[in-house]
């Protein structure tokens, strides 16, 4: 038990691996999503909801929206993660309970678009793990789902990739920009 | 011996009936599905896999909600304590209706829904307890349309074996609408699902909870659904109460005949819109007074 401002903090629990094991078991038949924008055009947003209309009717793999990160296992992160958008970004993330992931899409989130390296924006969700890193909060895994904007079809393949049900279509090498 | 095997039929009921509401919510998303012209979830007991699924996640305390935990097990008791209530009066039906017990199972009901609105209202998030004033108000205005349904329904029911006239008639009708209208509300369903409306709002009861402490809660709301849906069962049979066969088709009819209303308040669910959530206090005041009259006037005629 950690002392927080004479409060009794009673979190963070110690979450060890053999529990994480499964907790992931259970994912593959009842996953909660929480959708973060985190400053994207909207583009891959209107996807994300076309995923959760009746057509593409996500409930029959068990995904379900929800509203708060607390009841999320998994948040799909869209956006390039603008500057102003950091702290509620890692708030938002940090109150997931673990196991938490991640499925960072669009160009954007994957590694920020055309906005890889503007001033306003971190430049998609691997500088924001970096971040994440600092500020303790561990994330269990994520998947990168590239598209402009991400097609719906991808994102539910995604999900999948993520709990283990299908095998990634491709494999990705980051490369660094040389600024000339 | 005898009180051994009582004992031991009570456990068996009770086991059965506490697995039974999170598969009746599967029968219900099915359903509500069917009706969106979806598939819906992947098996009838995907709300028990949720329910399992959040027993495994890590439990996050929100700041100063150290007392949820346990007022929300409190809660859970509370509600298995009424389901043992109503599966008492449901046993005994075929006799008399047992009217202390079933005081004593309102009394257990509104205790649960204190004890869930108060679990709700220990933590600092401002934006919860905007969420959780809304729902005492809408609570405490439908506890008054829970306890004047059901005890009107059910006393009039019992009149209406010795003594039928029609403002009895009517007096029993008018006081189960009031139930069937504050046993719906309180299932917490369309417009009046202040509880699950407002998370997507950002500000509602549940927005601090997670993992076994939002599995209880959601174990104990849907237990609590169930037990509400078994009362009404218990109001439209109040009438036929000597012309009751035995206890061995009594309780199986009484348990179909609940899940069939718990199955019918999801249909009226799916089929009815959202709207603005401070509306839903005013709806249901309007509701409750207009058949509050009816229910008076025939009263005073009748007496």
């Amino acid at each position: 038990m950690v002392s927080n401002g004479g409060r009794p903090n009673l979190e963070p629990l110690e979450f060890n691996l053999n529990v994480l094991e499964e907790a992931f078991s259970k994912l593959k038949r009842s996953i909660w999503v929480f959708h973060l924008n985190t400053g994207s055009c909207n583009g891959c947003d209107i996807e994300v909801l076309d995923v959760l209309t009746p057509y593409f009717d996500v409930e029959r793999f068990g995904i379900k929206l929800v509203g708060s990160p607390r009841h999320a296992d998994l948040i799909l992160l869209t956006g390039p993660v603008t500057i102003k958008t950091i702290s509620k970004v890692v708030r938002a993330i940090k109150a997931m309970p673990r196991p938490r992931l991640v499925l960072a899409l669009g160009s954007c989130g994957v590694g920020g678009g055309i906005w890889f390296n503007t001033y306003a924006t971190l430049g998609g969700y691997p500088n924001l793990e970096k971040i994440l890193k600092e500020a303790g909060v561990e994330v269990d895994k994520v998947v990168y789902v590239p598209g402009c904007p991400v097609r719906p079809e991808a994102i539910i393949y995604g999900a999948a990739v993520l709990l283990g049900l299908l095998q990634p279509k491709s494999k990705h090498r980051r490369v660094t920009a040389v600024e000339s | 011996m005898e009180a051994l095997a009582i004992a031991l039929l009570s456990l068996l009921l009770m086991s059965i009936l506490s697995f039974l509401p999170p598969l009746l919510d599967g029968i219900e998303r099915k359903v509500r599905a069917k009706i969106q012209s979806r598939i819906g979830p992947p098996t009838l007991f995907q709300t028990w896999y949720d329910l399992l699924k959040l027993g495994v996640k890590e439990l996050k305390i929100p700041i100063s909600g150290e007392s949820a935990a346990f007022l929300i097990i409190l809660s859970l008791l509370v509600t298995l304590m009424s389901l043992y209530a109503v599966v008492y009066v449901v046993l005994t039906l075929t006799t008399n209706v047992d009217l202390i017990v079933l005081a004593m199972f309102l009394v257990l009901v509104a205790a649960s829904h204190s004890l869930g609105l108060v679990a709700s209202a220990t933590t600092s998030n401002p934006f919860a307890l905007i969420g959780s004033y809304r729902s005492i108000l809408l609570t405490v205005l439908n506890e008054l349309g829970l306890v004047v349904g059901s005890f009107f329904s059910i006393l009039s029911g019992l009149r209406l074996v010795t003594n039928y006239s029609i403002s009895t008639l009517i007096i029993y009708l008018s006081s189960l609408a009031i139930l069937l209208i504050a046993t719906y509300v309180s299932s917490g369903r369309l417009p009046f699902d202040i509880h699950e409306a407002e998370p997507e709002l950002a500000s509602g009861i549940l927005i601090e909870f997670s993992g076994k402490l939002l599995g209880f809660y959601i174990y104990t709301h849907l237990l609590m659904r169930y037990v509400l849906s078994l009362l009404v069962a218990i109001a439209l049979a109040t009438p036929f109460i000597t012309s009751l066969p035995t206890l061995l088709v009594v309780f199986p009819m009484s348990l179909l005949l609940s899940m069939c209303f718990y199955l019918a308040y999801g249909v009226v669910a799916a089929l009815l819109g959202r709207t603005r959530v401070d509306i839903g206090v005013r709806t249901l005041f309007t509701y409750y007074l207009l058949v509050l009259i009816v229910l008076v006037i025939f009263t005073w005629i009748g007496i």
